[in-house]
């Protein structure tokens, strides 16, 4: 037996491999189809559908998907027959499907199978079931009356109805697309800056504020992991979340799926609670705002869970237990650990002393740019360093930021510079992501980004690089079977955006831009974190947007 | 896309500096670079003074020889805090009534200098958006001397875009109590060489600054405080402010010559004969605005002089003191609609832009 599974992903434009996470989820369900016993399971690569293609050449959609569709049946072993293909239509941030598209895909799915063996089973995967009237059955109808087609949302709801645990494919789907936990991790910007919060009447400066806004759908999944087996259908969900309007938005997209009332408690208005109640804050530290609304309330929560707690020395793993007089004590679990560091009452701090207005999220949002106070506090709480990969042209600098301390500490927050930036100078959506591969800076720096924005992004090696820069056309023999290669060479691909931690002479990125260009791509922009104003010889500086210039020319202008 | 302004960009980055922490931090020479760099491009020379006074005596000395011809300004001269506005005030009625105006409470204090205390406040300049950082004080004794005293402290100290004083002063026949008499001539009556068989009147007199002149000018026609305009406002504000109210009283803001001297007139009849002798034009008499104008002069800081009447140097005068508040209200009331009005601080360097360079992008 053989199942072949097939993932379109909408909103990307790169091609990828499938993840663990997503083959044993695929597995999963195709044992559920063949009562447990495994059958082989080939995957392809993904497909992408980018928005371009989306909006301006639908007909590309069904090249795409035909093309994957015909190679999945070149790859079956002669004398076999394919049982089960598994088609995943998974829409990925700024993504939409559109009616032409989606019957692209469809018609290229029924088109392979008039021209090829069918399978015994098809199962398809969308977002939400269509109904009855959606001209998306009229498509499906033209399925050879010998091949099964069921199809599920992402909810593990099917057509036709099937005796599988919804939960189960809730949970390992969610899992499949992206553990949340990790996705929550990357994703969770601690901001640095001048920021206010009460303390006691008073407003007390603080250097931090976390804004969860990118992993809205992260936490709603991880809370309906958590939730979803013991929550009954009259209780209700309480969220206390003052500052951070992304909790709103998470439980509301929560309720969208456990059926279950939400009410948020912010207020000593909303204290009514009739049911059994579940308990969510955005933050917690000391516990004193908890015990109030518990206390408001009149009745412990069944649970309590907080997105981000500040850690003590007596919490247990990631629980904290807040004592109470009379009452047994309230266990509070909490999802990631949350550091901020108070600067002192408003007007007192040493940011107020230089006049530094207090930051909202909103005015973060019109700037893209990094703070010589946040750039420097990140850089000099790490060591200095000789520069690693220099280009072949050049010495190392004796003393360069080393920002890979800084972007694991801040990594989220600086990816939300560089995401807010791109949004600021409104490049293509459809923009991929060139990074130098190999480099650890570049890496973790890309994974943020990508857990941040979905972009795609591309690795190209330091060898190819430096090779380009010198003016050295690309080996297309040695790289061609590599995946750099690949992606860059698909047709999705038609926009760049060159990264890179610091830009000096500007070769390392005349490199990537050489190689982008031989694949006949167009170059968008230059995004360095770093770039030492002054040195730059190769790229045009109206292009470049560094996060933070440093000027090192020390000479006097 | 905002960017940072290059002033608090400067300012952070010489916070950071100061940091015994980083002191020994191998990026130390970058972060001077990057400093000097982003300084370079300051656009304002107060600003870049300031930063470079910062730099040259408390933060780096060693750092700073090398460039020290790069960075403007002389260091010792703009050493000092600077501010928009002085306010002074002469005696503790005039005071009162500043600080209810302007809301002063006692832990804005900034300073203690020399005895003289320092209120901090800020007035908003409707016309540019900005915010005027005034320092407020009271000299405590009247006559010139003390006046000179007192603004010669605060500008040993601080730097200012303008001085103002604000008080109350005995009126010219043709005035009323209450009305703003504001300086566009100060006439010292005082200064005279004595002989055998006369006086040689000797005044020395301070003029307005011809650009503060004109914005008076453009503020006392304005339709808001012509006719009864003024005086409602300050019925209002004195409504509010105060329990004791002097009726009938419509004051009015002019601008007319201010006689100073060391006397203390209540005789009803000296008033009428020095403005004969002096100025015709003379609408108020009092004793501090010679010694304060010479000291502002002595500092190149441009001033001012608000008066509110009080009485008219008469045997009525004492029936009259209980209101002195109320006429240094009017006064004060005329000096904040002004600043939040009309006032243009011209001082700033000229090849700086209104927003002070700030937001030039780096």
């Amino acid at each position: 037996m053989i199942a072949h599974v097939i993932q379109c992903q909408i909103g990307r434009s790169a091609s990828e491999d499938l993840s663990l996470e997503q083959k044993e989820f695929y597995t999963w369900l195709g044992n559920f189809f063949f009562d447990n016993s495994v059958p082989i399971v080939h995957f392809s690569r993904t497909i992408p559908i980018s928005n371009y293609v989306i909006q301006n050449a639908q007909g590309t959609a069904y090249d795409l998907v035909s093309s994957c569709l015909k190679q999945a049946s070149d790859d079956i072993p002669h004398g076999e027959n394919l049982s089960l293909l598994i088609f995943d239509i998974d829409i990925r941030t700024f993504g939409q499907l559109r009616a032409k598209p989606y019957l692209m895909i469809l018609r290229a799915i029924c088109d392979w199978l008039r021209e090829y063996q069918p399978p015994e089973k098809i199962i398809l995967l969308v977002d939400s079931l269509p109904p009855q009237a959606d001209f998306v059955w009229k498509q499906l109808n033209e399925i050879p009356s010998g091949t099964q087609l069921i199809i599920f949302d992402e909810n593990g709801h099917s057509n036709p109805r099937l005796e599988i645990s919804t939960t189960e494919f809730c949970k390992k789907l969610i899992v499949a697309k992206c553990n949340p936990r990790i996705a929550m991790n990357k994703k969770m910007v601690r901001h640095l800056g001048h920021f206010q919060k009460d303390k006691g009447g008073a407003k007390m400066c603080v250097r931090h504020f976390y804004d969860g806004q990118y992993c809205v759908s992260d936490i709603a999944n991880l809370l309906l992991i958590e939730l979803v087996d013991e929550i009954n259908d009259g209780d209700t969900i309480c969220y206390h979340a003052k500052r951070s309007p992304w909790v709103h938005k998470s439980i509301i997209d929560l309720q969208n799926r456990l059926t279950c009332k939400i009410q948020d408690i912010t207020g000593p208005e909303n204290d009514t609670i009739l049911n059994d109640y579940y308990l969510i804050l955005d933050f917690i530290d000391t516990g004193s705002t908890v015990l109030e609304a518990v206390k408001r309330i009149g009745r412990d929560p069944k649970r309590i869970i907080s997105i981000l707690a500040k850690p003590s020395e007596n919490d247990k793993g990631k629980l904290k237990e807040l004592k109470r007089k009379a009452a047994p004590s309230l266990s509070v679990e909490y999802l990631l650990e949350a550091e901020y560091s108070q600067l002192g009452l408003e007007g007192y701090c040493p940011l107020c002393l230089i006049d530094m207005p207090v930051d909202t999220l909103d005015e973060l949002s019109a700037s893209g740019t990094l703070r010589s106070l946040d750039f420097w506090e990140m850089v000099l709480s790490d060591c200095s360093d000789k520069e690693k990969n220099p280009p072949a042209h050049r010495t190392p600098e004796t003393v360069i930021v080393n920002l890979s301390m800084a972007l694991s500490q801040h990594g989220a927050f600086i990816a939300s510079r560089v995401r807010q930036l791109i949004e600021n100078m409104n490049f293509s959506p459809d923009s991929v992501l060139i990074f130098p591969k190999d480099e650890h800076v570049s890496g973790e720096f890309a994974l943020h980004l990508f857990h941040l924005s979905s972009e795609n992004h591309i690795a190209i090696p330091r060898e190819a690089i430096n090779a380009a820069a010198a003016g050295i056309e690309i080996d297309h023999a040695k790289h061609s079977l590599e995946d750099w290669y690949i992606e860059l060479q698909s047709n999705s691909v038609k926009h760049c955006i060159i990264m890179d931690d610091i830009l000096v002479t500007g070769s390392s990125m005349l490199g990537m831009s050489n190689i982008v260009k031989e694949f006949g791509k167009k170059v968008l922009a230059y995004i360095p974190i770093t770039q030492y104003r002054g040195s730059n010889t190769k790229l045009p500086e109206n292009n470049i947007y560094p996060l933070y210039s440093i000027d090192n020319t020390q000479q006097p202008r | 896309m905002k960017k940072e302004p290059l002033e608090l960009s400067c300012k952070s980055i010489l916070q950071l500096l100061g940091n015994e922490k980083f002191c020994t931090s191998p990026f130390i020479d970058l972060i001077r670079a990057d400093l000097h760099g982003k300084f370079l491009d300051l656009a304002s020379g107060t600003v870049k003074n300031e930063i470079a006074c910062k730099i040259l005596l408390e933060k780096m000395p060693s750092y700073a020889e090398p460039y020290y011809k790069y960075l403007t300004g002389d260091a010792e001269m703009h050493q000092k805090k600077y501010f928009d506005i002085l306010i002074f005030t002469v005696v503790p009625s005039e005071f009162r009534a500043v600080k209810s105006l302007l809301g002063l409470e006692q832990d804005e204090r900034e300073l203690t200098v020399h005895g003289f205390r320092f209120w901090k406040t800020t007035i908003l300049c409707k016309r540019t958006g900005k915010s005027l950082c005034c320092l407020v004080s009271m000299i405590g004794e009247a006559t010139n001397v003390f006046a000179a005293v007192a603004v010669t402290t605060a500008l040993c100290k601080y730097r200012f875009g303008l001085a103002i004083l604000v008080g109350i002063a005995a009126g010219a026949p043709k005035t009323s109590f209450a009305d703003v008499i504001i300086a566009d001539r100060i006439v010292d009556y005082e200064s005279k060489r004595l002989e055998p068989d006369k006086a040689k009147n000797r005044p020395h007199h301070w003029n307005l600054d011809e650009r503060l002149r004109k914005q008076v000018d453009y503020f006392l026609a304005d339709s808001q405080y012509a006719g009864s305009g003024f005086s409602d406002f300050f019925k209002t504000t004195e409504a509010l402010l105060f329990d004791k109210k002097y009726t009938d009283c419509t004051p009015s803001i002019s601008r007319a010559v201010i006689l100073a001297g060391d006397k203390l007139l209540a005789d009803g009849t000296t008033i009428p004969k020095l403005i004969e002798e002096y100025h015709q034009q003379a609408k108020a008499v009092e004793m501090e605005s010679n010694g304060f104008a010479l000291a502002c002069a002595s500092y190149g800081v441009p001033w001012m002089v608000f008066r509110g009447i009080s009485d008219f140097g008469d045997p009525d005068k004492p029936d009259l003191k209980k209101y002195q508040q109320n006429a240094a209200l009017s006064a004060i009331l005329a000096c904040k609609l002004f600043l939040e009005e009309s006032y243009d601080n011209f001082t700033q360097n000229d090849n700086v832009s209104y927003s002070d360079g700030n937001d030039i992008d780096f």
